[in-house]
């Protein structure tokens, strides 16, 4: 016998004004001053609402804000290995249905959101986040890209860009432009290894209501998704801390972030300027590219090159986005 | 080798406990401070601290261990009575912790405005020799950090330190990563050596103060089976004060827009939202900051198209003033 699961309808928002006053993401979690990824949580906590389970994958987003039987959290929120988040919120899903089909629990399947960053998404987390999208189940999992190990001392990950100066990729006489490859890039794995998946986007803390509406456009989808949110992190990327969201910023604008959401095949580009800054300005900004020559800078300027290149046609600004400055 | 420094105390190792949070750099003034006693004092040494994981606005302390070359340090655990204590931030003198084990000749070093003498002190045996340093001030002045300043004290407090080795140490430590910070480390250095104020009769207390040990208050006798979190949400319960390294936003509220930008930028919730006027201009309108909970990222400041958050330098008792509780039923 199957039983009709409901799932929950959460609107779009298209103005400031309209951005739910509930927090379920609460303060007094040890995160560093001007955290880019406790910014993305308190954004996708308020997008998903009361009816939510959070699964916290090892990360910064569970050490610095987990300590000791203390959580921010107001929703349920259970801890992961970093290996094993996919399989978890498979788990969860799974098993909730079954509550749901006995009668034990009533209503509308609760969000399920996995909180994973780069390493427990796309490096160690990879088989069980892949395996979570190959069978198709009803989770969101998320992607906080800071680019880096961060909470054990900013050890290079998949995402890290090329030239980055990590704990691993130290810049030296050998070799003089610290990380030498370039990054993974998550959401096209997804996308391309994964036929089960409906909805896949890229989000950015520059753009807070965008953020909020692709988080509730993905949990409103039957089936997985998966969203990919880059947050600055001030203390591994050596930026001043009031400036996470302009960093965020200038990384769409010189093309080194892209925003787009991919549905049912099809893209849909976002923020796309008509003319890119150049990758120096983005650089010069963070002390982790710092010791970059000319040349490594020329490099990475055609790697984005490239990439932008590949981008398809632009499309208008689904909601409207605040305006700074 | 050099010449043998000796200690001012024969039998027993000199030791100081640096209290600071993720930083502002008291991992480095230790590791540079037992260097120069290893290296160019001919003095046995060490050196280690304690903090969390790898994130800026936690406490750390560091603990230095100095003794005479022909006796080994075989200990590494904690310095629970300090002959010195270094204070990097002044929030910290709230917690009582800070002060624990003290000597009742030994030396309290404190970072503080000029003029500064907060009540806390009281705590300080009146033995003890208390030392102001406005480390903050000179090293945003000399472009350099609080470390090298209060490096500088010590160095001042204590004359057998030898300042000259240790600032060596100091410049060896940033001549390679950090060539630029030289200088700068030098002058600061050079200040908080000169530059600090010894006060007297702050202390009340009389003899050596007691060695705490923390009791936390979850632990393999008292926490739930199973890692359930009882309290979800409890971290509300924790003061992030001490995270804030010297600015905080100051709010307006007569140039307030009420937009909503700030809080679309603050990862920390700490604005607190009223109701606004039934019918009126504003549904919700922004009323204050809770200071307990702000890091000072200033990225409100930042973001505020209406210059209605401005970034001021924190004077102690500035943040209690201005602060509007956020959940003003619970916590107060």
């Amino acid at each position: 016998m199957t039983v009709a699961v409901r799932t929950q309808n959460l609107p779009q928002i298209k103005l400031i004004r309209n951005v739910p006053k509930e927090e379920y993401y609460v303060p007094g979690h040890r995160t560093c001053a001007g955290c880019g990824p406790a910014l993305q949580y308190k954004l996708v906590a308020k997008a998903a609402g009361p009816n939510t389970i959070f699964l916290g994958p090892t990360g910064c987003m569970y050490v610095a804000n987990a300590s000791y039987l203390c959580t921010p959290y107001t929703v349920p929120w259970m801890h992961t290995q970093i290996t094993n988040a996919g399989a978890v919120a498979s788990g969860v899903e799974a098993a909730y249905r079954v509550l749901l089909r006995k009668g034990k629990r009533t209503g509308e399947l609760p969000n399920i959101i996995v909180m994973a960053g780069d390493g427990g998404t796309v490096d160690i987390g990879l088989q069980a986040m892949s395996a979570m999208m190959y069978r198709g189940h009803d989770a969101l999992f998320i992607c906080y890209d800071n680019e880096a190990y961060a909470n054990t001392g900013i050890q290079t990950s998949p995402t890290t860009p090329y030239g980055a100066n990590t704990t691993f990729t130290p810049p030296g006489s050998a070799i003089p432009e610290g990380k030498t490859l370039f990054p993974k890039d998550p959401p096209q794995l997804v996308i391309g290894g994964h036929p089960a998946v409906k909805y896949v986007a890229t989000a950015s803390v520059a753009y807070p209501v965008d953020l909020i509406n692709k988080v509730r456009k993905a949990l409103n989808v039957q089936g997985p998704t998966f969203l990919h949110i880059h947050a600055p992190c001030p203390k591994g990327w050596k930026f001043d801390e009031a400036k996470t969201v302009e960093i965020a910023r200038l990384a769409i604008e010189t093309g080194m972030w892209n925003m787009y959401e991919w549905e049912n095949g099809e893209y849909r580009y976002q923020f796309k300027p008509k003319k890119y800054k150049p990758v120096r300005e983005y650089v010069k900004l963070q002390a982790r590219f710092a010791h970059l020559s000319e040349a490594h800078i020329a490099k990475l300027q055609a790697f984005v090159d490239a990439k932008v290149k590949a981008l398809g046609i632009p499309v208008a600004t689904p909601v409207p986005t605040p305006q700074m400055h | 080798m050099s010449q043998t420094v000796s200690l001012p105390n024969g039998n027993r190792f000199f030791e100081i406990r640096f209290e600071s949070i993720g930083g502002l750099g008291a991992h480095a003034a230790g590791q540079v401070l037992a260097t120069a006693a290893v290296l160019k004092m001919g003095l046995n040494g060490a050196h280690f601290s304690s903090y969390g994981s790898e994130k800026k606005g936690s406490l750390v302390r560091s603990f230095v261990r100095l003794g005479p070359a022909d006796r080994p340090i075989r200990t590494s655990a904690p310095v629970e009575m300090p002959d010195a204590i270094v204070v990097f931030h002044a929030a910290l003198l709230h917690n009582p912790a800070t002060f624990a084990g003290l000597y009742k000749d030994g030396t309290f070093i404190y970072n503080a405005p000029p003029r500064s003498v907060p009540d806390e002190l009281a705590a300080l045996p009146s033995t003890v020799r208390a030392i102001r340093v406005d480390a903050l001030g000179i090293a945003v002045k000399e472009k350099s950090r609080p470390n090298a300043v209060l490096l500088g004290t010590l160095c001042g407090a204590f004359p057998f330190l030898g300042a000259e080795k240790v600032l060596e140490a100091l410049s060896e430590e940033f001549a390679g990563k950090h060539p630029e910070a030289v200088a700068s480390n030098e002058s600061a250095f050079r200040r908080g050596a000169a530059e600090f104020e010894t006060l007297q009769g702050v202390g009340r207390a009389e003899g050596d103060l007691p060695i705490a040990h923390a009791e936390p208050a979850w632990g393999y006798e008292t926490q739930p089976i199973g890692g359930i979190i009882p309290e979800p949400g409890n971290t509300v319960w924790n003061d992030l004060s001490v995270s804030r390294t010297g600015s905080l936003p100051v709010f307006n509220r007569e140039r307030c827009i009420h937009c909503g930008l700030c809080d679309l930028v603050c990862p920390d919730y700490c604005l607190t939202w009223g109701d606004g006027e039934k019918g009126g201009r504003f549904e919700r309108e922004l009323m204050g900051v809770d200071y307990r909970y702000c890091k000072g990222c200033l990225r409100c400041v930042e973001s505020c198209p209406a210059s209605a958050m401005t970034k001021k330098a924190e004077t102690p008792g500035l943040a209690d003033r201005l602060r509007v509780p956020l959940f003003p039923d619970l916590i107060e």
